[in-house]
């Protein structure tokens, strides 16, 4: 049997070369380049002519540096990974949980402890089979201190 | 996408932050607060060295179920178990025991050692065998249900209920997975608790207690122990994670990468490439896979093909007409590809070409992040060109991927399939090798399982023949295989007779751990006649006709016994006129002496030529004269009535037989008689000679528990000589290996028909080419049954059809194929074990690996296959394994000339 995969078909590059008639004298750009370069450039015209102040030359070093970044960011772009996964990827690893010393509150626990677990009896009514014990009142669970302090964190 | 918060209430804000979306396990369904997933448990599907026409229509079967839940999404979970060691070995001793026991056969003292040993080895890997889950998204839970399980989180009524009313859509699903090709049967409670803690737990040992025990088997008090509650922590755009737990009481930590499955290159599959989700099986690391797949309806998909194909026809045309410049011929490749996917989805074609979309990973784990990242590069290789692995930012995400329930946050590398490259992926392809519960014989190739393997089965439970035939070309490790079972076995208390040309195998005989029960015999050695043909073939006992088989009968037995052929499944023995029982075992009786005496002769006459000179026997003008002679002059001998009555037989009546010759040829009879007796003065054809009519008769000596028959010094002819080719002093050789393994034949005699016993035969390609070599392996094959009898037979090319199980042979019941240096030789050896020959198999032994000199300890690989049970083929890595055997190999792969002198106690 012969497998084969759709991948292809995701790598259909699409670049604008130009207006018709007209191409541009840089190598062909895809599309998607544009959308995130525009935002890009206004930001950083923005920012730039808000400290230089307006004129012909900081409008063109707010150019270069839009370049220069969305080039910069379009290398991460590709058909495997979209522009759109890269928030959720730096969203998620800035908010990954921390091996830190001194904030416990940075560790993330998989707690499975709270999951009662049923299980199919003869007559197809639920029996307990694991019943999780009650969470205590206050403070810091025993095991999750236990497992910090054995780790040394 | 932050996972929902549940469980406990946790007050102290400085307190680590508690999650996952569960919050309750009823049956086989998991729920969240949203949403009801189904989960089941993928029987294993065997997989190596099945006819292709299986395994495909495996795969397209499981890409037709697939299809059926379209628009539901899929969550594959491949994690692994470790073997349960402490059941097997409690059973495998209890078993050993017992068998042993009716027959005064005990274990040696080495064997507590050994099983010890065995189960450290397995210990140490907590991880060896694959268990493959598969939810199923079925229930998105309204707003009422969703606050009564708030309200009511550890109350069963609600849940109970909830789940009643979705009975008949939960049914069709378990109805659905449990079709042929995804074979998925709905997980039990303790299951679904393994899976959440080894997706918590995520690159953690298993537990003690799972080494013992089957999860199924667990109580209360145990599932708390594996639903407790582990610490992950990453550094940001770090290339592991941490996971912290406690387990066994104590604080583990391990490092993890989670690894993304990328572009895969086109595979041939069953046909030439394995399932791509087994790729890195074979390194023995343990790999959990999570892959998160959603079936898309065919609209969806055409309407993106639509799509694209606007897309790639308005690139063309940005090209050549507004730009007038030459479109990348990528454009016109990937439109093709669209036509073909929309040709595919547009016709009335099975649904297994439809599509889907998902994310593989899989998760590596190691004690510190360079072991971890060290293993997930040997990951990566393992997939080579086939697939791209990548290791990617985001570790932390990815691992919450592995977790039931979860979801998928980092978006990229999405694969798009067609529904039978998923199906091809094979998550549930397993190693079928082993029946569990014998000795370990070695791993797995294909996903480093152990193999535990009782060779006694097959005679004990199914009623197939013991005999396994270990066929590989020079080098290939057939007389360490053939050891290494006889070591281990023998330990258990088993007895074996093996005769051992290479004088290697008798080296076990002077270890400690053998010595007390063994002899070692060196036939070379012996006085005249200690060979002699007419001794070695016993003389059938009335006694052994004791037990008969009513459904063992031909017709003319049932109708003798007085019985009709339509009663014969009721009747019973006792019913039946003693006397004409009697008479039937008689008849038995005197067919047994016939064959004896036949096979007396026809070894007899085999031995003598052998021992005659080449130009005289074989080549020269009168060989086929000196044949008939010998063939009267032994037929005169064997003549119960004739002139050797009362006399008992040895070859040296042959010599006054064809003194006696009448013949026309009565010069060539004598001059063979002369060229006999000229020989029988020579060491080795002196041992079928005996000094005199007192000294025909030879003692067994066959009293020890291991007896090892040496030959060492014979020579035996080049393998790839043909039969008529081969010198004098080689034809010697094969004569007396020949002798030696009727003589093998003759020690089976000597224990009780039920006992466990073993036999091992070395070269026997040179006994394929002698018909008394033949006959020999034929006698073997139909007595294992009958005697309880192992018959190891190791040999290079196994030349004729002797072996071929494709007729019907049954005479073989399993058998070891290493690595063939031919592709004649290859397809000889595939046919034994009934696996087609001319498709490529030829290569799997051609490509066995092979000792060079930059490696010459490379374990050694066969294809193993056993016809009892459900039967298998598999290839089967053999090699050292663990502290514990060194005796076994130190013994065996001592270089030739090197002084053995036997293990210290």
């Amino acid at each position: 049997m012969h497998v084969s995969t759709d991948d292809a078909l995701r790598r259909v590059d699409a670049r604008w070369l130009g207006v018709p008639g007209f191409t541009f004298p840089w190598r062909p750009t895809r599309y998607a380049a544009y959308g995130v370069g525009v935002p890009i450039a206004i930001a950083v015209i923005f920012a730039v002519t808000r400290l230089l102040g307006s004129g012909f030359w900081p409008l063109v070093y707010g150019l270069c540096i839009a370049i220069v970044l969305t080039t910069y960011l379009m290398r991460l772009v590709d058909d495997e990974r979209p522009a759109s996964t890269l928030p959720p990827l730096i969203w998620g690893e800035l908010g990954a949980p921390r091996g830190s010393r001194h904030n416990r509150a940075r560790h993330e626990i998989v707690s499975l402890t709270s999951i009662p677990v049923f299980t199919r009896g003869a007559d197809d009514e639920l029996i307990s089979l694991y019943c999780p014990p009650p969470a205590p009142a206050k403070g810091p669970r025993r095991s999750v201190s236990r497992l910090l302090d054995l780790t040394g964190q | 996408m932050r996972l929902f918060t549940g469980g406990a209430t946790v007050s102290d804000p400085r307190d680590p932050r508690s999650t996952t979306p569960l919050r309750q396990i009823g049956g086989h369904v998991a729920m969240t607060a949203t949403k009801g997933s189904a989960w089941y448990r993928l029987t294993p599907v065997p997989w190596s060295f099945r006819p292709d026409r299986d395994r495909e229509s495996h795969l397209i079967n499981q890409a037709v179920v697939t299809a059926q839940l379209t628009g539901k999404k899929i969550h594959i979970r491949r994690t692994t178990t470790p073997f349960p060691v402490r059941a097997w070995a409690e059973q495998h001793h209890t078993m050993v025991v017992a068998k042993g026991k009716p027959y005064g056969a005990a274990p040696l003292p080495c064997w507590p050692d050994l099983l010890e040993g065995e189960q450290r080895q397995f210990l140490g890997e907590h991880q060896s065998e694959k268990e493959v889950f598969v939810g199923v998204d079925f229930l998105r839970r309204s707003m009422l249900n969703e606050y009564a399980s708030l309200l009511f989180p550890s109350r069963v009524g609600p849940l109970s209920r909830e789940l009643r009313r979705q009975h008949p859509k939960l049914a069709a699903l378990d109805t659905l997975m449990r079709r042929a090709g995804m074979n998925g049967s709905p997980v039990t409670g303790p299951q679904m608790a393994w899976l959440l803690h080894r997706s918590s737990y995520l690159g953690f040992p298993a537990p003690a207690r799972r080494l013992a025990v089957e999860v199924d088997e667990w109580g209360t008090g145990d599932l708390a122990d594996l639903l407790g509650e582990v610490c992950w922590d990453a550094d940001p755009f770090g290339s592991t994670l941490r996971v912290t737990g406690i387990l066994d009481g104590r604080a583990v930590t391990r490092h993890v990468v989670v690894l993304t499955v990328g572009r895969m290159q086109q595979m041939d599959i069953p046909q030439a490439d394995q399932p791509w989700m087994t790729l890195a099986d074979s390194l023995g690391i343990p790999l959990e896979w999570s892959a998160h797949v959603t079936p898309r309806a065919d609209k969806d998909v055409l309407a993106e093909i639509r799509l694209i194909l606007g897309k790639i026809s308005s690139q063309t045309n940005h090209y050549e007409v507004e730009h007038e410049m030459d479109a990348p011929s990528a454009l016109e490749e990937q439109r093709e590809l669209a036509l073909r996917v929309e040709q595919e989805l547009s016709g009335l074609a099975d649904a297994s070409l439809g599509r889907a979309k998902g994310w593989w990973r899989i998760a590596v784990a190691g004690r510190t992040e360079s072991e971890c990242l060290d293993l997930s590069e040997r990951v990566i290789a393992a997939f080579g060109r086939k697939a791209e692995i990548t290791h990617t930012f985001g570790q932390y995400d990815l691992a919450r991927e592995f977790l039931p329930a979860s979801t998928v946050v980092c978006k990229a590398h999405m694969r798009k399939l067609p529904l039978r490259a998923v199906a091809a992926g094979g998550p549930a392809v397993t190693s079928m090798a082993g029946d569990r519960r014998g000795w370990n014989i070695g791993r797995s190739s294909l996903d480093n399982s152990p193999v535990m393997f009782d060779f006694w089965r097959n005679m004990e439970d199914y009623d197939v023949s013991g005999l396994f035939p270990i066929i590989s070309g020079l080098g290939g490790g057939k007389t360490n295989l053939l050891g290494m079972i006889v070591a281990k076995t023998a330990a258990a208390g088993i007895g074996w007779c093996v005769i051992d040309p290479a004088g290697r195998l008798g080296r076990l005989g002077r270890t400690a751990q053998l010595r007390a029960g063994s002899v070692n015999i060196d036939l070379l050695n012996g006085a005249p006649g200690s060979l002699n043909p007419y001794a070695l073939v016993r003389e059938p006992q009335l006694a052994d006709f004791a037990a008969l088989d009513l459904t063992d009968m031909d017709d003319t037995e049932v109708a003798a016994v007085g019985l009709r052929i339509e009663d014969l499944h009721a009747a019973k023995l006792s019913d039946l006129d003693p006397a004409r029982v009697d008479e039937l075992r008689r008849r038995r009786y005197r067919q047994a002496r016939t064959r004896a005496s036949a096979i007396r002769t026809r070894l007899c006459m085999d031995s003598l030529l052998q021992v005659l000179p080449a130009a005289f026997a074989v080549s020269g003008p009168d060989a086929g004269h000196v044949a008939t002679e010998l063939r009267l002059a032994a037929q005169k001998v064997a003549d119960p009535r004739g002139t050797f009555k009362g006399r008992p037989r040895h070859p040296g009546l042959i010599i006054e037989a064809l003194r006696e010759s009448q013949t026309d040829h009565r010069a060539l009879a004598v001059a063979t008689a002369d060229l006999l007796t000229s020989l029988a003065q020579e060491p080795q054809p002196s041992l079928l000679f005996p000094a005199g009519d007192d000294d025909a008769e030879i003692s067994d000596g066959f009293d020890a528990q291991l007896t090892f028959l040496s030959t060492k010094g014979i020579v035996l002819p080049d393998t790839d000589s043909r039969p008529e080719f081969w010198g004098d002093e080689a034809r010697q050789g094969v004569a007396i290996l020949n002798l030696t393994s009727w003589k093998a034949l003759r020690w089976m005699y000597s224990l009780p028909a039920g006992q466990r016993k073993g036999v091992g035969l070395d070269e026997i390609q040179f006994l394929n080419a002698v018909p008394s070599g033949r006959l020999m392996i034929t006698e073997f094959g139909r007595n294992t049954r009958k005697q309880n009898l192992v018959v190891l037979a190791a040999g290079q090319d196994p030349g004729d059809t002797l072996l071929d199980t494709r007729g019907g042979n049954n005479f073989v019941g399993g058998a070891f194929l290493g690595r063939m240096d031919d592709l004649d030789a290859a397809g000889r050896a595939l046919r034994i074990a009934q696996i087609p020959t001319g498709v490529g198999y030829e290569n799997s032994l051609l490509d066995l690996p092979k000792p060079t000199d930059d490696n010459p300890d490379v374990p050694r690989q066969f294809l193993m296959y056993n016809r009892g049970g459900n039967g298998f083929k598999e290839i089967i890595t053999v090699s050292r394994a663990g502290a514990h055997t060194d005796w076994i190999w130190q013994a065996l792969e001592s270089a030739p000339g090197q002084q053995f002198t036997g293990t210290p106690a």
